[in-house]
Formats: structure tokens, C-alpha cells, sequence
């Protein structure tokens, strides 16, 4: 794992209610909290949804973050904070997509550049392999995943991520995406088939 | 129940969000095929293998440059109510302009200082406004001396707006 990489660990994505409220004050310290709560699970989704574009992604990580700050007195708390500065980083993260019309690079260069890391497992990878074959095995499948996710069209690989890798919950995400839920499990539904069929493929 | 009404369900079975009559006939279904069964393992595994998919950070660089964005960007909120005495803080929030602002106008702004502090009185604040002011202090020379503005259609253009006096007489 290089530094670059987060273990897998469940990330608390609540604020606490006061820091949110200093923030929306204008407490800079309270920004730099908020910022180091929400910069990983923020990161993976850009960065996922740009297919591993990590240069366009960390600059997308800045706007964004600058954008939450420049709206920070439009937050109410009848919405969950993460669930509203999600909301921020989807609508920013497609209107980039769309904008610099990047669709075409990105499905072709990113997918090279996945079929590479599949070729060239990182360190601990290469230690599990040696010694667990079911883990490698598991490294494997990892892989592959990752490969299908990128190749899943936008509005399902959106809801995918926002659901299946950061947690959020069906109507969560369609508040984010401005749309019911049920289109939502639809959407995932769909994701999940798409990316069996895929992987059988695939492997 | 076949094979494709099965799986194009299967996905909700897996996360049991399917109702009781429709789950029990995809059980049945799953008891006897092996196919999908299979399909259902794959779910499964796709479930597990994204609980253990890659958390992608951002570089250090990245987080050196968005961190230093953060303390350029970020300032306290402006204040809305003041005493009768500002400070410079408090002056610059008063006038809407940032503390540079003030500095380059400080010769002209009236100001005392007490105990090594440049200190701003409210009400003289407010009458140096009206001095700035391009529609009242033509008003203020019209009142002083109205026959000055009465003989003439003059067009008047001050401070970017532009006034059209009548004529008196």
C-alpha cells in the first residue's frame, strides 16, 4: 500500500454539530477540522468517479472544498452534513466531467492505467499472494472490481460508490443526486448486475 | 420462475429487500439451479471484495496546497453590530472593505489614539461617509448656494452619476 492509500476503515461521517456551526461562522479552524474529517471519503469518490485520474481529482478535491467554503452559510441541518458536501462534490465532480469534456480520455487512459496496477500488484499485495492463495485469489477479485467500476456508466458508478463504498444510505443518495429512491436502488441494482456479469467475463 | 427473472432480481434478494411471497419463489428457484446459485455467490463476493476496496487519499502535496487555500480563504465572519468607538478590526467590517482598504484611506479617515491604539468615533465615521457621498454633497452645495444652480440647465456629472438641475427662473 502505498502513501497515498487509506486502509479500509468504517470513517465516521458525522460532524459534530457545533463544529458545523462554527464553521458556518467562519471559523477557520473548524474549516480545518472539517476538511480533514471528509478529505479521504471525498477524495475516493472523485477520484473513482474520474476513473483514477488522481492530478484532475486533487484538483476537483480543492475546488470542492473551496465551494463548501464559499457556501457555507447555505447548510441546513435538516440534511446530514456529509450527505449535503457530497452533494457538493457530485454536482462539481460531473459538471467537470461535462465541461472539459473529459469522458473519452478518461475511459481510455484510466482503463490502461488499471490494467497496469492489475499487472503490477502493490507490495502487500505480493505478500499476500506468496503466502494466502485464498487472499490472493480475494487481490484478484479486488482487482477486477475495480476494473468494472471504472468501465460502469456515470449514473450508475455514482450511486455504486455513494452507496456500496461509502455508505450512504438509498434515500441519502437521492437527495444528493435529486431523485427518489427507489430510482436510486434501481440504479444500484442495475451497477451490481452489471458489474457480476463483468467480473464472470472477466475472470 | 427461470433463470432470467431470477437473477435480474437477484441483486435485491441478496441485500433482502425483497418481499416475502417474490423471495420465497427466488429461494425455490435458487434450491434447484445451480447457475443461480452461482450468480448469488458472485453478488456475495462482489459485496466483500468492496468492503475492501482501496480508500484513494490525496497526496501530501495536494493536502499542503488545499491547507494553505484553507487559511487564505477562511476569515471570520463580518460583524454587524458596533459600539459607539471601532477599533481598525471593526472599522474595516463597518465600511464592507477589507483592513488594506482602510490603511490606504487612514490620512483621510477621522481617527484618535489612546494608549498607542488608533481608535474610530461611530459619528465622525458617518459624517466623513456623507463627505464621500456624490448625491449628498451636491445637495449640501445646492443648499449653501442656490443661485448658483439657478440661472442655468447645467448637466452635473459627479462621481459617475450624472444630475440635470432646472432652471429657477
Amino acid at each position: 500500500m502505498n502513501a497515498d492509500t487509506h486502509d479500509n476503515v468504517a470513517h465516521d461521517y458525522v460532524a459534530h454539530d457545533y463544529v458545523i456551526m462554527q464553521f458556518q461562522q467562519g471559523d477557520e479552524h473548524a474549516f480545518g477540522l472539517i476538511f480533514e474529517q471528509y478529505r479521504v471519503p471525498v477524495f475516493n469518490f472523485i477520484y473513482r468517479m474520474l476513473n483514477g485520474d488522481r492530478t484532475s481529482a486533487e484538483d476537483l478535491l480543492n475546488e470542492v472544498f473551496m465551494k463548501l467554503h464559499d457556501a457555507r452559510e447555505d447548510y441546513e441541518p435538516k440534511a446530514k452534513f456529509s450527505t449535503w458536501l457530497f452533494t457538493i462534490a457530485r454536482n462539481h465532480c460531473l459538471n467537470c466531467i461535462k465541461s472539459r469534456n473529459y469522458r473519452q480520455s478518461r475511459r481510455t487512459v484510466s482503463l490502461e492505467e488499471l490494467a497496469q496496477k492489475t499487472t503490477e500488484p502493490s507490495a502487500p499485495d505480493r505478500l499476500v499472494s506468496r503466502s494466502v492463495p485464498d487472499d490472493a485469489k480475494r487481490a484478484d477479485l479486488r482487482e477486477l472490481l475495480e476494473q468494472a467500476i471504472a468501465g460502469l456508466p456515470d449514473e450508475y458508478k455514482e450511486v455504486f460508490i455513494l452507496h456500496a463504498v461509502e455508505g450512504f444510505a438509498h434515500a441519502e443518495v437521492a437527495q444528493m443526486l435529486k431523485t427518489n429512491p427507489a430510482t436510486v436502488r434501481t440504479h444500484y441494482h442495475r451497477a451490481r448486475a452489471l458489474l457480476r456479469e463483468q467480473i464472470a467475463t472477466s475472470g | 420462475m427461470n433463470c432470467q427473472a431470477c437473477t435480474d432480481r437477484l441483486s435485491e434478494y441478496a441485500d433482502h429487500e425483497m418481499a416475502g411471497e417474490e423471495a420465497r419463489e427466488i429461494k425455490a428457484h435458487l434450491d434447484k439451479c445451480a447457475e443461480c446459485r452461482e450468480q448469488l455467490r458472485r453478488l456475495e463476493q462482489i459485496a466483500l471484495a468492496t468492503a475492501t476496496l482501496t480508500r484513494h487519499a490525496p497526496s501530501a502535496d495536494c493536502l499542503l496546497k488545499i491547507s494553505k487555500a484553507i487559511h487564505q480563504h477562511a476569515r471570520p465572519p463580518r460583524r454587524t453590530e458596533f459600539g459607539p468607538v471601532l477599533n481598525f478590526d471593526e472599522l474595516a467590517d463597518y465600511l464592507c472593505v477589507d483592513q488594506e482598504t482602510i490603511g490606504q484611506y487612514l490620512d483621510e479617515i477621522p481617527s484618535f489614539e489612546l494608549g498607542g491604539t488608533l481608535l474610530f468615533r461611530k459619528k465622525s465615521i458617518e459624517k466623513w461617509i456623507e463627505s464621500k457621498e456624490t448625491g449628498f454633497e451636491l445637495q449640501r452645495m445646492i443648499a449653501e448656494s442656490p443661485d448658483a444652480f439657478s440661472r442655468q440647465n447645467r448637466l452635473i456629472t459627479n462621481g459617475g452619476v450624472t444630475w440635470t438641475l432646472t432652471t429657477k427662473n
